[in-house]
């Protein structure tokens, strides 16, 4: 007996000592730039950048890297004004709004030393065009005239109206005019791209860290797919004199709870957390919110015989407590919404929307909510309301908002309705065939203007998924579509949003926000409403 | 001392019982079993375990009157106290009601896996073993390649084209899960087909099936039980990891793994969210393995004491 | 042997094209489309992406230019990554996981060995009962609840670990930890069965008989064949150990090829789904291929067997 109890003895002695031997590694290993002593700033992904390719760059994670390695013609600046990058200064626009004529700055290299210009803009905007690159953001280029000829194969390159004039003018004629262009040249598929580099290396273009060539304030040293980037500061930016961090290190995790662990632990300096770790953080000094352009509202399918009232799509909408529910369900700076466009938007007239606005939704009531029922149902001739579905996604927040709605509306109304969650995709695919009666939407800006959020409520828009049809709305979105005056724009959109609070086409349920956790000792990160989530231009660690 | 001499012993008078007579009482193989079964202590703890949980679920929603989606929007995220037993969570349900219904749910799920087993995989299993040769090479084939797509991936894309929910799950269990319990009966009828009993039923003319269901089948029976002891907790943790991935039943349905799932979540605020979860569940799958290890050791002649 | 050998191999490749149609078939009937931002984009452009890619041909024909690429070698291009071939992204994954998978295996095997020697050696008594309960214990918990608590309390509460990512040796164990409870009771009881099978055989009473100390009893003849049948639960441990790196490798942030199971079905990328399911089929069915051979060497009943009838 006693052998056998040494030979177990001795296995797990060996089993032990393995185990200490290889944990004697330490933790994180973290690379440090020869000879300097200014500490790394530790980020994470929350997935693989899907292409580091300006042109067909679709994710929030790109767009991340692309803003530090490449630049465009303008940068935003903290409060979400463009500042000139590439560009020398702020463009020159004809009074119809529509051409644009941008001077490029002097010095502005490649990582190859070649010189950034204007044809390498030209380039870049015919190349996401052209339906063979398969971008999924060339809709945005098409905005210029010829632009949407060319991605759809009826027209050529040459038809496009963006040219170079010489090696250091840029200029294009869009098809309408746009009050927020000058700041949407500072998303990635407005950068520039060389020509030469890209016809070298074809669909293997940006595969890799050594397949790209840098424009921006760092460049991308290591690309350990799904694992981890480096970014080192590009000694070639012509503005290094402001790039105050050496190195940056971003691993890709994706768990919540992870994420807030390797942040406890110090591993990372900067982690976005939710809801479960927000009671924990939110009273330290680590705890910000970024609110976006970012709504989610309940969509109502108009071809519903007991949706198509607009009383008692009223009374569904001011059924739920919504301050109760961006606290509850999201609980991550999430706010209340009052109105179809979240705060933060800007209204191309140099002003916020909904400062202008003001809250035009009518607020919880359920006494009068069940008045408006009881109303509305009359008035289309039904005893009752039917139990109807109530399809959302099936992500953690998704199901949340559908079992909060779902009781809200059953205690308060006593309305049932069943619930439904799927898969992203599919949900996506429902909203689109209008194969839903009540749908839970959401939606994110890609550019920052009022229009986003109005336009897919016009009547022929092709997202227009409850069907929701009011002339004098479609007029007043044409013709802010074709208004050159800002002020006047935004007056015609103040004016839509008030018809959609009237017939409640959709009922809003959350602005939507991110909580960040930042190290106190890491300093001016800039974190945007939209497009790429940070900056780290002239962040540093201290 | 004495001498040995014939006169000092005497002859027992031979009785022909004495020869037939069996030493130790007469049990059968059941009542073998059980007993060796009831002096395992874990394993009967395990037993009665189960036993108490499944009345817990049965009657445990009813000891309290809230329904499991009633949301207290006043109570929310309490701890456990004197009107919510396990406290609530953050629309303020009834985290005891819910743990009820997570485990009947949970329940009902191993149940639909076992049933599956036997109606399924034994029959299967069974069939393919008996006529051997071609019928067994192409049923074993058929196997193969559905024991060889990753489950997972089914699991996924059947969830994504049919909706999650249930029902899903127990379809999705329905393709590939059975085929343990297939395997096994199969490598057991195969070696008790080469029985005498075997040879003699045919020979006196027994159709086949009644030679499967009648004879075989039974013979198989410890395995098939003990195999079904272990295919209902690993239905249960299967169905947990898919509620981790978000793929469980229907909002506002809980089972216990979506409960873990949350509870994971908010542990570090609110940890009673996960240990009650935490306690039942693991209890349960101790219970479950427990009880099939002793049943085991039970059913196996070899060990008889 | 040869013509064992050779049968079973043609089986593995009817198999494996019967596993590449029922995948192609069920994936195809997916809803929605294989593009990223699809919610942002119009019908037309859709349908403009459709035919740049190939979609919007009959299935038939996709279905016979994909198998067409296959025996090339070539799993196309994947849809959410586009500037990375599916072949390359599972050479870059895998060995992430590979490696979690034989760590965690290797822990399973030490501990279950541990477990079901002792519980063998001593049975039905004390030791072999709390044995198997520790065995199963680790079976009980899910490794989405364990691996978060050992990340809190190990990583981050004590900083003995590091808490997540793949650096460095240390950040092996955890993981490796994690993912192995849910194997230690498979091989701890598979060790304490055959254990116990060949403690009761006749040559153990033989060698006892002989006078062999107990020592040289385990060491030289249980123990050997004893751990022969660790092949029979090869299979269930491979599917075991797949399907709990999706979770350990989430949790742990470990760049691995378990997120793309869920990722690329619910994405709809077709190409990558497609590859991964050849992928993890071919391995489970090598696996097996190799059990099968492996039993048929150590048991030749098996292999005579399939001959008959």
């Amino acid at each position: 007996m006693t052998i056998s109890k040494r030979f177990i003895a001795g296995i797990s002695t060996t089993a032990l000592l393995a185990t200490l031997l290889t944990g004697c590694g330490g933790g994180t290993t973290t690379p440090n730039s020869a000879g300097k002593s200014d500490k790394p700033l530790k980020m994470t992904l929350l997935a693989e950048p899907q292409a580091l390719d300006t042109s067909i760059a679709n994710a929030a994670v790109s767009f991340d890297i692309l803003n530090q390695i490449n630049e465009g013609l303008y940068r935003l600046g903290k409060d979400g004004e463009p500042i000139p990058a590439l560009a020398a200064a702020m463009p020159v626009i004809t009074n119809d709004g529509k051409t644009y004529t941008i001077k490029l700055r002097d010095n502005i290299k490649w990582s190859d030393d070649s010189p950034v210009t204007a044809k390498d803009f030209e380039y870049a905007w015919k190349r996401t065009l052209d339906p063979k690159t398969k971008a999924d953001y060339a809709f945005m280029v098409a905005w210029i005239k010829g632009g949407d000829a060319f991605m759809t194969g009826k027209g050529s390159a040459d038809q496009v109206q963006v040219k170079a004039i010489d090696d250091k003018t840029l200029t294009f004629t869009l098809e309408n005019p746009i009050p927020f262009m000058t700041a949407q040249l500072s998303f990635p598929v407005f950068f520039a791209e060389k020509q030469a580099f890209v016809e070298k290396y074809g669909d293997k273009y940006a595969a890799d860290a050594d397949k790209i060539l840098f424009d921006g304030p760092f460049t991308l040293t290591k690309w350990d797919h799904e694992q981890s980037l480096t970014l080192v500061k590009n000694e070639k930016y012509w503005d290094k004199a402001n790039v105050k961090l050496n190195q940056v290190d971003i691993q890709i995790a994706s768990d919540n709870n992870t994420l807030a662990n390797l942040y406890q632990s110090n591993a990372i300096d900067v982690a976005r957390i939710t809801r479960d770790q927000v009671d924990q953080w939110k009273a330290k000094p680590d705890y910000q919110i970024s609110p976006q352009l970012y709504i989610t509202y309940v969509e109502m399918n108009e071809s519903v015989p007991a949706l198509k009232n607009a009383k008692i799509r009223q009374a569904l909408a001011i059924a739920i407590d919504r301050s109760n529910l961006v606290d509850i369900v999201f609980h991550d700076g999430s706010q209340s919404p009052t109105g179809f466009v979240p705060n933060g938007t800007m209204n191309g007239n140099n002003k916020e929307f909904r400062k202008d606005a003001g809250d035009v939704l009518p607020k919880y009531d359920p006494a009068q909510a069940k008045t408006l029922l009881a109303e509305g149902l009359k008035e289309a001739g039904l005893t009752s309301f039917p139990t109807l579905k109530f399809t959302g996604d099936d992500t953690e927040d998704g199901k949340k908002a559908l079992e909060y709605i779902q009781g809200q509306w059953k205690q308060n109304l006593g309305v049932n309705v069943t619930v439904e969650s799927i898969p992203h995709k599919l949900r996506i695919e429902r909203g689109q065939t209008h194969q839903f009666d009540l749908l839970l939407f959401n939606w994110g800006a890609d550019y920052n203007d009022p229009m986003t959020f109005l336009d897919c409520h016009e009547s022929k828009s092709s997202f227009n998924e409850s069907q929701f049809k009011d002339p004098q709305f479609d007029e007043l979105i044409e013709k802010a579509k074709a208004e050159a005056d800002g002020a006047k724009r935004a007056q015609y959109l103040v004016e839509a949003e008030k018809i959609l609070a009237q017939k409640m086409p959709v009922a809003p349920v959350n602005f939507r926000a991110y909580s960040y956790l930042v190290k106190p000792n890491v300093k001016n990160i800039l974190f945007f409403p939209y497009g790429s989530e940070w900056d780290l231009k002239n962040a540093s660690v201290e | 001392m004495q001498e040995i001499t014939d006169n000092l012993f005497t002859p027992v008078p031979k009785q022909l019982n004495e020869q037939e007579k069996i030493t130790r009482p007469s049990i059968t193989y059941g009542q073998d079993a059980w007993r060796r079964l009831k002096r395992n202590k874990f394993a009967m703890a395990g037993f009665y375990f189960l036993i108490a949980i499944t009345l817990l679920a049965i009657i445990g929603p009813y000891l309290q009157k809230n329904g499991y989606d009633v949301q207290h929007l006043t109570a929310r995220n309490e701890m456990p106290n004197g009107s919510y037993w396990f406290g609530t969570d953050e629309f303020g349900r009834d985290l005891w009601v819910r743990l009820w219904w997570g485990t009947r749910i949970s329940l009902f799920i191993g149940i639909m896996a076992a049933l599956m087993d036997l109606f399924v995989g034994v029959l299967y299993g069974g069939i393919s073993a008996y006529y051997g040769g071609k019928i067994d090479d192409i049923m074993q084939r058929f196997i193969e390649v559905v024991y060889s797509i990753p489950y997972l991936l089914i699991t996924v894309l059947l969830i994504v084209m049919m909706g999650s929910g249930i029902w899903t799950i127990v379809f999705a269990y329905g393709i590939t899960g059975w085929i343990s319990m297939a395997r096994l009966v199969r490598g057991q009828i195969l070696s008790l087909k080469e029985q005498e009993y075997v040879l003699a039923a045919t020979s006196l003319g027994a159709s086949p099936w009644r030679i499967i269901t009648k004879h075989l089948i039974p013979n198989a029976l410890s395995f098939i039980i003990i195999q079904i002891t272990f295919t209902i907790p690993q239905a249960i943790f299967t169905e947990a990891f898919l509620s981790f991935l978000g793929l469980g039943v229907k909002v506002p349905l809980a089972s216990l793994g979506m409960l873990l799932s949350d509870g994971v979540g908010s542990m570090r605020v609110y940890p009673w969210r996960l240990l009650f979860p935490a306690l039942v569940f693991s209890l349960m799958m101790v219970s479950f393995n427990l009880l099939g290890d002793g049943l085991r050791d039970a059913l196996d002649p070899k060990f008889r004491k | 042997m040869y013509r064992f050998v050779l049968r079973r191999f043609a089986y593995m490749l009817i198999t494996f094209w019967m596993i590449v149609t029922v995948t192609f078939v069920l994936m195809h009937n997916l809803p929605g489309d294989p593009f990223a931002n699809s919610e942002k984009l119009s019908i037309e452009q859709r349908a403009l992406l459709a035919q740049e890619y190939g979609l919007d041909q009959p299935i038939f024909v996709q279905y016979k230019d994909y198998l067409i690429n296959i025996a090339q070698g070539d799993l196309g291009v994947s849809f959410a990554y586009p500037t990375r071939k599916v072949t390359e992204i599972i050479k870059q994954s895998f060995p992430a996981s590979a490696e979690l998978g034989m760590e965690s295996i290797v822990f399973s095997v030490i501990i279950g060995l541990i477990l079901g020697i002792t519980a063998a050696l001593k049975h039905n008594k004390s030791w072999d009962y709390s044995a198997m309960f520790i065995a199963i214990v680790g079976v009980s918990i899910p490794s989405f609840v364990l691996g978060p608590v050992l990340q809190y309390l190990v990583g981050v509460k004590w900083g003995i670990l590091p808490a997540a990512l793949w650096n460095g040796p240390s950040s092996r164990i955890l993981p490796a930890l994690t993912l192995s409870f849910m194997t230690i009771a498979i091989t701890a009881r598979m060790m304490r069965t055959s254990m116990l099978d060949v403690l009761h055989a006749d040559y153990i009473k033989t060698a006892r008989s002989k006078g062999l100390s107990q020592s040289a009893i385990v060491l030289k003849h249980t123990l050997r064949n004893a751990i022969l049948p660790i092949v029979t639960v090869l299979g269930p441990i491979t599917v075991n150990v797949i399907t709990g790196t999706l979770v350990v490798e989430q949790i742990f942030a470990i760049p691995g090829l378990g997120k793309y199971f869920v990722q690329a079905v619910y994405s709809n990328d077709y190409t990558l789904i497609m590859g991964l399911t050849i992928f993890y089929s071919l391995l489970l069915i090598v696996v097996m291929f190799l059990t099968d051979i492996a039993y048929g060497f150590i048991d030749p009943r098996i292999r005579l067997a399939k001959g008959r009838n």
